[in-house]
């Protein structure tokens, strides 16, 4: 397996991958140990609790700088649905905000030095996702019934081309979660193992030259403002696309 | 990869499963409600503020209307004033004017029936002093006493003639 060292005293760049035991869990004779992940994710709602009350608290009406800042996040989101959804998808807010504010949590804390990144386990992502699909599919069936099933034949579809475009349609359905869910992991853990190869190459090549040294760690900086950038957009690609997903159960396209 | 090592993907997801839910329990009864209390009362007093603000506007208009209004009148006041105080003005001046012109004519008349008189007056005192040198002038030249009636009746012709 690649987790094996590659020599040379480093690390594989995908051993920030691993996870690892913290406590030994047994519950009903399932393995529900925590792991380090599962402390992140701790971590991560911990501080997404803290800060969606903490700085509220004050209820100040001119809000401070992090009070605006829990304002914007609730706003983004609202607004985020309205637009995707519509008035219809008032009642699911409160699912769509948790969902970003996970994400992005466990984003944000994923990059911090020596962190864990929730979010690049597939477990996590897809778990994520198929709670998603699973939901959007339930609120289809209780809205249109059975009614939901004509979402597989847009209507304008001539009759002879059913045949054609139900498999298809069945199939793109299914897939969504399953790329969701992919999405997520491949950017993360894809951007974490660039950081990690191109950090590797830094002490390498500036012991071996001080100028080669300099560009891996030239590009370990801008990788690490584009990972940020990559751990914000990855929390909002999720979010909408569950809103997208919403807006189809609720409005059959 | 160690993603796929399936001995963690229970523990895993059960923790996902307890930290989402209790996220999601607080996200929905807790923080949410709150912030959004916190956004709707600031709505609020904006447009309790902004209704304030266009109430006052509309009472500064109307003090403003009103005192504009009470210039004009006052303006209106000061006019028929000043056209009543002329008007008051001129008609005591005619009729002084009047009285004026009543006095001179009066005055005129006297001094015209006093000069008559003194005129008349001359006149009869001229008539006996010219007797009287008529008289004496007689006398001187022809030696004749002519009598004051006749030195008189003389000059009368005389004057007459």
């Amino acid at each position: 397996m690649a987790s094996e060292a590659t020599g040379e005293g480093g690390h594989s760049p995908l051993a920030q991958f691993e996870v690892t035991k913290m406590v030994d869990l047994q519950i009903a004779g399932l393995d529900l140990h925590i792991t380090n992940s599962a402390v992140w994710m701790m971590a991560a709602t911990a501080l997404v609790i803290l800060f969606t009350t903490v700085f509220i608290s004050r209820r100040a009406l001119v809000p401070g700088r992090m009070q605006s800042l829990v304002e914007l996040s609730y706003e983004f989101v609202a607004n985020m649905i309205k637009d995707n959804v519509g008035n219809e998808g008032r009642p699911y807010f409160p699912f769509i905000f948790t969902l970003f504010m996970f994400i992005l949590a466990c984003n944000m804390l994923g990059m911090l030095p020596y962190s864990f990144t929730v979010t690049s386990q597939i477990v996590v992502t897809f778990g994520l996702a198929f709670v998603v699909f699973i939901g959007v599919t339930i609120i289809g069936f209780v809205k249109h019934g059975l009614g939901f099933f004509k979402f597989f034949l847009p209507h304008g579809v001539p009759g002879f081309l059913a045949p054609l475009v139900i498999p298809i349609e069945v199939l793109s359905y299914l897939i969504r979660p399953v790329s969701l869910g992919l999405r997520l992991f491949a950017n993360l853990t894809a951007g974490h193992t660039m950081l990690k190869v191109f950090a590797g190459f830094i002490v390498p090549l500036g012991a071996f030259y001080v100028i080669p040294g300099v560009i891996p760690m030239a590009a370990v900086i801008g990788l690490t403002v584009l990972e940020f950038a990559i751990a914000f957009l990855q929390a909002y690609v999720f979010a909408v696309l569950s809103c997208i997903y919403l807006h189809d159960a609720i409005h059959m396209h | 990869m160690p993603q796929l090592q399936f001995w963690h993907f229970l523990p895993q997801f059960f923790w996902l499963a307890v930290c989402f839910i209790t996220l999601y329990l607080v996200m929905a009864f807790v923080a949410l409600p709150r912030i959004g209390s916190v956004l709707a009362q600031r709505k609020e007093k904006i447009e309790s503020d902004l209704d304030a603000a266009e109430r006052a506007k509309a009472e500064a208009d109307a003090a403003l209307e009103a005192y504009e209004a009470s210039l004009v009148g006052a303006r209106e006041a000061a006019h028929k004033a000043i056209g009543e105080a002329s008007q008051t003005a001129a008609k005591a001046a005619e009729a002084r004017n009047h009285e004026l012109d009543g006095e001179i004519a009066r005055q005129i008349e006297e001094a015209s029936r006093a000069i008559t008189a003194s005129k008349a007056e001359a006149m009869e005192n001229l008539s006996g002093m010219a007797a009287e040198a008529a008289r004496a002038a007689t006398a001187k030249l022809v030696g004749i006493d002519v009598g004051e009636a006749d030195a008189r009746q003389a000059v009368e012709s005389a004057k007459e003639g």
